[in-house]
C-alpha cells in the first residue's frame, strides 16, 4: 500500500491505516529508534509510541513523506527516552529527578523565545542543508539525524571512515560559518 | 536552561520531512564516489602544500647560511701554505718536514 493511501486512512480515522503502517515502516522505525536507545526492548516500546503519536497526529497534520514523518517522530520519542533513562542512571540525584519531573508540567517543554530560537535555527540548518549536495546531506542527516556510526555510514556508501569524518568535519565548520552569516551565535 | 548542543540537536530533530527522508542508496553511491575523488584532490593539495612549505624552508635555511656563515677571509688556506712552506724547506731534513707539517697545521687551525 503507498504512502498517500496509508495517510488518507488515517486522515479517515481508520485503523487499517494503522495497521498497514506499522507492516510498512516498523523496521524502519525499530533501526532508527535502536541506534538511539540501544535497547531492543525500549525501541520496541518507543516504536509503539510513534504509531501511537501518529494516530493522534494525523488529522491534523496531513504528512507529504510519511517516512520522513515518522522518522522524525521516532526519533524524538527515542531521545526523550534515551534521556530519561541516563537521567536515572546518573544515580538519580535529586535534583536533575526533580528537573526532569517538572519539565512534564510546562506547557509545551519550552518558553516562547526558546521555540521562536529552535524555529529560527531549524529553518537555517534546513537551508544550509538544502544547498549541500545529496549525499553529504544524507551523510550529514546519517550522522546528526539518525545519529548512525560513522562506520554504518562508511560501509553503506562503500567509503573509508576517515573520508566520512573528514567530510562531516568540513560540514561543522560550513555550518557553524552560515549561522554566523545568519547571525545565529550558539 | 537547554545547553547548546542539545538545542542544536532538538532543531534536526525538527527539520522538514522532506529533507530527512532517505534518499536512494545507489544515487547516493555514485555521489559518493565523486567525493572519494574530491577527498583524493584534497589530500594532494595538502601533500604539495606540505612539500612547498619544505622546500621554503630548506630554501631559507640555505640562504640563511650563505648570508650568516662567511669562511673567514683571515684564516690562511692549508693547501697554499704548504707548498710554500714546502718550497721554502726542500733541503730541509725529514724531520724538519714533520716539524714544518705540525706548524701549517696548528696555523691553519687558528692556534
Amino acid at each position: 500500500m503507498n504512502d498517500e493511501t496509508i495517510v488518507q486512512l488515517l486522515w479517515d480515522r481508520k485503523e487499517q491505516g494503522l495497521e498497514n503502517m506499522s507492516a510498512k515502516y516498523e523496521n524502519y522505525c525499530f533501526s532508527i529508534s535502536c541506534r538511539i536507545v540501544n535497547d531492543k526492548e525500549d525501541a520496541k516500546e518507543c516504536v509503539n509510541d510513534t504509531w501511537l503519536n501518529a494516530w493522534n497526529s494525523i488529522p491534523p497534520n496531513r504528512p507529504h513523506n510519511l517516512a520522513g514523518y515518522l522518522a522524525k517522530l521516532v526519533r524524538n520519542i527515542s531521545i526523550n527516552c534515551y534521556n530519561k533513562k541516563h537521567t536515572f542512571k546518573r544515580g538519580g540525584d535529586n535534583i536533575t529527578v526533580a528537573l526532569d519531573e517538572l519539565s512534564e508540567c510546562i506547557a509545551s517543554g519550552s518558553r516562547v523565545e526558546e521555540n521562536l530560537e529552535l524555529k529560527l535555527l531549524t529553518d537555517t540548518i534546513a537551508k544550509f542543508l538544502a544547498a549541500q549536495d545529496m549525499t553529504k546531506r544524507w551523510i550529514f542527516l546519517q550522522r546528526y539525524f539518525y545519529l548512525a556510526e560513522i562506520k554504518e555510514i562508511a560501509d553503506r556508501l562503500d567509503m573509508k571512515e576517515g573520508t566520512v569524518k573528514s567530510v562531516l568535519c568540513r560540514m561543522r565548520k560550513q555550518l557553524k560559518k552560515w549561522l554566523a552569516k545568519e547571525a545565529i551565535y550558539l | 536552561m537547554i545547553k547548546k548542543e542539545e538545542l542544536l540537536l532538538h532543531a534536526i530533530g525538527n527539520l522538514p520531512e522532506e529533507i530527512v527522508a532517505q534518499e536512494d542508496i545507489d544515487a547516493l553511491k555514485i555521489g559518493a564516489r565523486q567525493l572519494k575523488q574530491e577527498e583524493r584532490k584534497n589530500k594532494l593539495i595538502y601533500i604539495s602544500r606540505c612539500m612547498a612549505a619544505a622546500a621554503a624552508c630548506i630554501t631559507a635555511l640555505i640562504i640563511s647560511v650563505n648570508v650568516f656563515y662567511k669562511p673567514d677571509s683571515n684564516k690562511p688556506d692549508e693547501s697554499i701554505l704548504y707548498s710554500k712552506i714546502h718550497s721554502d724547506t726542500d733541503s730541509h731534513t725529514d724531520h724538519n718536514k714533520a716539524s714544518v707539517e705540525k706548524i701549517c697545521q696548528c696555523l691553519c687551525n687558528g692556534h
